[in-house]
């Protein structure tokens, strides 16, 4: 079509389109003034007014076929013909309000969790961090030979050599976890990053309001600091003359040169919630020289010319060339190279797929079991298709119609699902463990929504495929003579094949919940080695100038003061607190006197502490052999250590490791030559997942660390005498603070943060898609029995029991169940591989889930069918056999 | 649903485009018009030209207005757009190679 007969027409079919009212009022007085000016005509040539109208109205064929006509040839009409459906299935809908409530509640719900996780999944994993370019930042990390060659921070002299010698970086920037005293209002003390020069640049990040640091504010004693947007407004309620004012923090004034938009979020760091502050650094000249695995937080941005292979290759030459020069720090230590974003959803996305997964699952029984409501429904109406078919109503129409109903119902499901969704949102969010990145961000927004219309369609055409194409094979004069058997054969099959579809997936989802359940519990049950319950954890960073020994007397007095304290049963302090938030774990090779372990194994290494006398009791673990620390194991009598069983039954099975001697290396002290007095229970040190390993721990006076962990175990409940705890404490030291404060069992609890999600939302998608199948198993049941209404009648009057029926009636079910649970068992054998990674202590075909979860599956299939069969044993057999 | 005519399938598009041609009228003047220069012979039923004009304002050939007429009523205009006057142009081009052919065709067998 040329443009501008293009653009004529358009124009035209627009007007008739969308001002359709108006159109059709036109068209009227159209025909008026054509009416009005014809009766004039035959007026004047003396036919009567009424005669001439009626012959002006037969001649144009009367005014409503007219308009008709019209209307029909406008562009639009089938368009409208579809509104008409829609009328038809909205009204349809309204005369049957049960029909109505099960599908749009079933579809709601289905899609509204399946748009709910979509969100989430959106927010944490398919929404790239909100940097520009962020798929250029990655994290840089130093693998330690001691720990497993675990990704770790790095020490700042490698972290320098890595900014200047590594082409593949457009910029290397460093950061490390610093926390400052904020006498005022609210927490006392806040956490933030020390940042190298560059930090900002490199994420490409600006200030939101201010700006961030220059380059010559790097240099020690600037006095300047960067907020965040979450500190901001919590401690300064977002008011607008922030920037430029002078905070005292730590006794020293800091002045806000700058706050960072809302959408700032780092995400480094799992398990513990954003940092409020930043702080410029450059390294001393001391701090320049130190190698090795260390504290500091390394990010970078590729140059948009290198892939990430390259950059790894550059990194691990540069490793290569660092351990070869300096092998007393860096030998076997390697470098990693992780994305950004891998890095921030690493933990979370196997669960987070899990779930998308599983609850389409769901989605797709909701939607069968809406076909099949829609198909049952079919047999109800085929009366009304019949005559339409047999008056000339084409079938495409017909067929058209069904999926118009179809998509009216999921219309209405969707609508509701997003609703649900945007409602479920908070609560789903606040489950999730708290350090999954993006959190904030999840929302019902336009990809969401986007994906739920996307389902409304899908959902659209996976419950009206069956219907639709089930009336074309119906024969019209079968229909108009009431002879439904054949086709009824052909419906009852098909819904027999959905249901068994039904129970195969609900098979599926249950077998992952059971096994995820069954993980779960074997986990909680397990021996921690230690006693949680009615415990605290204080953690405190308490370095001073004035001594080891003053850190010693410190830790000392406040424990003696604590443990004077009422209510308190028990307290000690330990450096690497087994469930700390920071990892502080140090290992050492172990040299062991006599050990019985093959020699040529590995140089054993262990993971060192120091612990105070009483940290074992507090703890509550258990003592195996010889003695715990006391007051006399102080830094003027001879090194003594007490080591776990794990390693004392790997090195000395047969024999008493007490009275050994071993050499070790540690903090404060370098290496040294001590005997074992003791040896006590092994401990799960990260929580339940985590295995137990070979500890030596160290008497706190022979190595005062400055970071320890008060661990203090009360009569009642712990929580009640954190500030008391804490008064004995800033009695020592006024300016004390605590990194963090917890009750151990919430630690704990924590730590599963994760796993309990992921575990409990698939138990209930789960128990939805079991209720679903159940629904459909019984649907299904109650409309064969009702079929079979004459048959049964026949039986009773034969003398068949009603319990003859029921059984009869059941076993149907049964036979049903059994085709979904022989396809859904073969199903989950493909399925539940997936799911390894998150499996603990438990097959991924774990025979007892497979069959427990089978067994229920035709229990609630028998009990499905239990009601339809009383029903039909109810019968009365005279009123069965005069029926039709 | 079957459309009242007895024209030729096309045949009434051309006529009234070719009224159109000449002056721009109502759709009442249109039907007069056709029963005049076709001296009745043509019965075009007044309930499919209402139809037909819609869809040829629709397909783009003419467009319409609403303006007083001479007995203070107000009419809708049809008037022939530009590419509605090239169709014409074309249209009766084409019938008459047609209807040239027909009758060559149907005199060659009455001969």
């Amino acid at each position: 079509m040329p443009w501008e007969q293009w653009l004529y027409a358009w124009r035209a079919r627009l007007r008739g389109f969308l001002y359709r009212d108006r159109a059709d009022r036109e068209l009227d007085d159209e025909l008026q003034y054509h009416l009005a000016l014809e009766i004039e005509a035959r007026c004047t040539r003396g036919v009567p007014r009424a005669e001439a109208r009626r012959q002006a109205l037969a001649a144009l064929g009367g005014l409503a076929s007219t308009r008709e006509h019209v209307r029909a040839s406008r562009c639009g009409a089938s368009l409208e013909a579809g509104f008409r459906d829609v009328r038809h299935g909205l009204r349809l809908l309204r005369r049957h309000p049960g029909f109505t409530a099960a599908t749009v509640l079933t579809l709601t719900l289905a899609i509204g969790a399946t748009t709910a996780i979509f969100s989430v999944v959106d927010a944490v994993l398919l929404q790239p961090p909100s940097f520009s370019d962020p798929e250029r930042l990655v994290t840089l990390w130093q693998t330690d030979p001691d720990n497993g060659h675990r990704p770790v921070p790095a020490g700042p002299a490698d972290f320098l050599d890595w900014r200047d010698r590594v082409r593949s970086f457009e910029r290397v920037a460093a950061m490390d976890p610093w926390s400052l005293d904020f006498i005022g209002a609210g927490e006392p003390e806040i956490t933030g990053w020390l940042v190298t020069e560059g930090f900002f640049e490199m994420l490409g990040v600006n200030a939101a309001h201010g700006r961030t640091f220059l380059p010559e504010e790097y240099l020690p004693g600037s006095g300047v600091i960067v907020l965040t947007n979450g500190l901001w407004q919590r401690r300064f309620g977002g008011e607008a003359d922030i920037i430029g004012r002078s905070l005292v923090l730590e006794g020293e004034p800091h002045t806000v040169v700058g706050v960072l938009g809302p959408d700032f979020e780092l995400g480094l760091e799992r398990g513990r919630e954003e940092r409020d502050f930043f702080l410029p650094k450059t390294f001393s000249e001391h701090e320049s020289s130190i190698r090795g695995p260390g504290w500091w937080r390394v990010m970078g941005r590729l140059r948009s010319e290198v892939t990430l292979a390259e950059a790894e290759a550059e990194m691990d030459a540069v490793a290569a060339r660092l351990a070869e020069a300096h092998p007393r720090t860096n030998a076997n230590v390697g470098a990693r190279v992780i994305p950004l974003q891998a890095w921030q959803v690493g933990g979370v996305r196997p669960s987070l797929l899990l779930l998308q997964g599983a609850v389409l699952f769901v989605l797709l029984i909701a939607c069968v079991n809406v076909a099949n409501l829609m198909l049952a429904r079919c047999t109800r109406r085929a009366p009304e298709f019949a005559v339409r078919m047999a008056v000339g109503g084409g079938r495409g129409r017909l067929r058209r119609q069904l999926l118009t109903e179809s998509a009216v119902i999921a219309a209405l499901g969707g609508a509701g699902g997003v609703a649900f969704a945007a409602a479920s949102i908070e609560a789903i969010t606040a489950f999730m463990p708290a350090d999954v990145p993006r959190l904030g961000q999840v929302a019902v927004n336009s990809r969401p929504l986007g994906f739920a219309v996307g389902l409304v369609g899908v959902t659209t055409l996976a419950c009206g495929m069956a219907p639709a194409l089930h009336v074309v094979r119906q024969n019209v004069h079968d229909l108009l003579r009431g002879q439904r058997t054949g086709a009824n054969a052909v419906q009852q099959r098909l819904r027999r094949v959905l249901v068994a579809t039904e129970v195969a997936v609900a098979l599926v989802l249950l077998v992952g919940a059971g096994l995820l359940v069954q993980s779960f519990v074997r986990l909680v049950n397990v021996d921690l080695g230690f006693a949680p319950a009615n415990t605290m954890a204080l953690q405190v960073f308490h370095y001073r100038n004035d001594g080891l020994a003053a850190t010693a007397n410190f830790f000392r007095e406040t424990l003696d003061g604590i443990r004077a304290l009422p209510g308190v049963a028990g307290a000690g302090a330990v450096s690497a607190f087994p469930l700390g938030l920071a990892d502080l774990t140090r290992e050492s090779l172990l040299q062991l006197q006599d050990r019985a372990s093959s020699p040529r194994e590995e140089e054993p290494s262990a993971a060192v502490s120091a612990a105070t006398p009483g940290y074992l009791d507090a703890m509550g673990i258990p003592l195996r052999a010889g003695r715990w620390f006391d007051a006399r194991d102080d830094a003027g009598q001879p090194p003594v250590v007490v080591i776990n069983e794990t390693l004392a039954q790997h090195h000395w099975p047969d024999s008493d490791a007490i009275g050994r001697r071993v050499s070790l290396s540690v903090a404060f002290r370098g290496r040294i030559d001590a005997e074992i007095v003791g040896v006590v229970g092994a401990i799960r040190p990260g929580g339940y997942s985590t295995p137990r390993r070979p500890e030596v721990f160290v008497p706190h006076a022979q190595a005062p660390d400055g970071s320890m962990t008060y661990v203090v175990r009360t009569t009642g409940d712990s929580t009640a005498s954190v500030a008391t705890i804490q008064d004995v404490v800033w009695d020592a030291d006024p300016l004390q603070t605590f990194y963090s404060v917890a009750t151990v069992e919430q630690l704990l609890s924590d730590t599963l943060a994760a796993r309990r999600f992921t575990t409990t939302l698939l138990t209930l998608f789960g128990v939805a898609a079991l209720v679903l199948a159940a629904l459909g198993i019984y649907g299904v049941i109650a409309v064969a029995t009702a079929q079979r209404t004459r048959e049964i009648g026949l039986r009773l009057a034969m003398g068949a029991e009603p319990r003859h029926v029921v059984g009869m009636v059941v076993r149907g079910a049964i036979g049903l169940a059994g085709t979904g649970v022989s396809i859904g068992l073969l199903a989950s054998l493909l399925v539940s591989r997936s799911l390894r990674s998150l499996l603990v202590d438990v097959a991924p075909f774990d025979a007892a889930t497979l069959a427990g979860v089978s067994v229920l599956l035709f229990l609630v299939a028998a009990g499905a069918a239990y009601i339809p069969a009383r029903r039909a044993a109810r019968v009365d057999p005279l009123a069965a056999l005069r029926m039709d | 649903m079957s459309k009242p005519s007895n024209l030729v399938q096309g045949t009434l598009d051309l006529l009234i485009l070719k009224i159109l041609d000449l002056e721009p009228r109502s759709g009442w003047a249109i039907g007069q018009r056709l029963k005049q220069v076709s001296n009745e012979a043509l019965q075009v039923s007044d309930g499919s030209l209402y139809p037909a004009l819609h869809k040829l304002e629709q397909q783009g050939w003419i467009s319409a207005e609403w303006r007083n007429t001479e007995n203070n009523r107000r009419a809708k205009i049809y008037s022939l757009t530009p590419p509605g006057r090239r169709y014409l142009r074309q249209e009766a081009a084409n019938w008459e190679r047609l209807s040239q052919a027909i009758t060559h065709v149907v005199r060659l067998t009455e001969a």
